[in-house]
């Protein structure tokens, strides 16, 4: 079980770590903040956050506390800025305009800069133990991370649903209404995987070693980095199979 | 955010060839780009014309408004004038047609 987590892991990170990367290409030379926020955001958690708080325990272990500690907080730091790249992107693409969302993100950003503090100034020195100080902060940092996808999920579907509608028209690429129901999707379980692991925690259990948590994450990994790969990498084949020849070729 | 300005002119052809006040005209033109996926703050000229060809007629008629295709083709024809305003760089549709094709 551990090797398919290990495995499902490195696929996410790779898919997550690419596209982002490719995404901030876009952004210097489009010069425009969605891919900038979006490509920030998906490379700092897979391409850093992940692997850092994942390295940190191997690393405390051969260097040292302080070692482990300042893993976790370069992954710690990258997953809330990447968090915060989120809810940037969500406000900026689609709701520019309203009065709610910048108060709303500035919360969430205060939220998860808060839990990333308390989870830091509460690591044990012995490693495999949790204190109820992290339980509480990664239980924070997790609800304003599934708080944050669940809001970009909602907005990808209405948009999607306003998308299908304009396809009906003939306004509409059908490549690129699929994108909003693949990023939501992907977004959504996001989400719900980041709630189902509160869960798993209050319940008990070691994240890092129990079969239900390693099951979760492995399967939802892969499904996200499929998405993720789909909406941002797709191959020649799937834009045909969702747009037809003329579509697949402009795109 | 402001109304385009295709909806407002739109809006303001339909108050003047019909008995529709101006809560009424704005209601119908709402109710048209609800159906067909569309924002009053973020359609373009190019975008009206298609719902005046394919939507609007359908909302007048429910509405008692005789010859609502004529009308809505008289409508089309004076945004012709308009300066045809792209969507927005950064409407959600334009970001992800952007995003796709990164790299």
């Amino acid at each position: 079980m551990l090797l398919v987590a290990m495995l499902a892991t490195t696929a996410f990170v790779l898919v997550g770590a690419t596209v982002g990367a490719r995404m901030l290409l876009l952004a210097a030379r489009t010069r425009q903040l969605p891919e900038l926020y979006l490509g920030g955001s998906l490379f700092l958690y897979a391409g850093v956050g992940q692997p850092f708080v994942v390295a940190s325990r191997p690393l405390g272990a051969a260097f040292g506390f302080e070692v482990r500690l300042f893993a976790v907080a370069l992954g710690l730091a990258a997953i809330i800025s990447s968090m915060l790249a989120l809810y940037l992107f969500t406000w900026h693409v689609f709701r520019s305009d309203s009065k709610w969302a910048e108060p709303f993100v500035w919360l969430a950003a205060c939220a998860a800069i808060l839990a990333g503090t308390v989870v830091l100034s509460t690591i044990p020195s012995t490693p495999g133990l949790v204190t109820q100080g992290m339980k509480l902060g990664i239980g924070c940092l997790s609800l304003v991370f599934a708080l944050g996808m669940g809001w970009t999920a909602w907005e990808s579907f209405r948009y999607h649903g306003m998308m299908r509608r304009r396809l009906a028209l003939g306004l509409a690429d059908p490549i690129v209404v699929n994108r909003f129901l693949l990023w939501g999707c992907g977004c959504a379980v996001t989400g719900l995987t980041a709630l189902a692991m509160i869960g798993c925690v209050s319940a008990g259990f070691n994240v890092a070693t129990h079969p239900a948590p390693l099951m979760l994450t492995s399967v939802a990994g892969i499904f996200i980095g499929g998405c993720w790969y789909l909406t941002f990498l797709p191959p020649a084949g799937y834009l045909h199979w969702v747009g037809g020849a003329d579509a697949a070729q402009q795109a | 955010m402001a109304d385009s300005e295709a909806f407002v002119r739109v809006c303001e052809k339909l108050e003047q060839e019909t008995d529709f006040d101006r809560l009424e005209a704005r209601g119908t033109v709402r109710l048209a780009l609800k159906e067909s996926g569309l924002e009053p703050r973020s359609i373009t000229p190019a975008q009206m014309k298609v719902v005046l060809e394919k939507v609007l007629p359908a909302e007048l008629a429910t509405r008692g408004v005789a010859e609502g295709e004529a009308l809505c083709r008289r409508i089309a024809a004076s945004l012709s004038g308009l300066a045809s305003e792209a969507e927005g760089g950064d409407s959600p549709d334009a970001v992800f047609a952007r995003l796709g094709g990164a790299g």
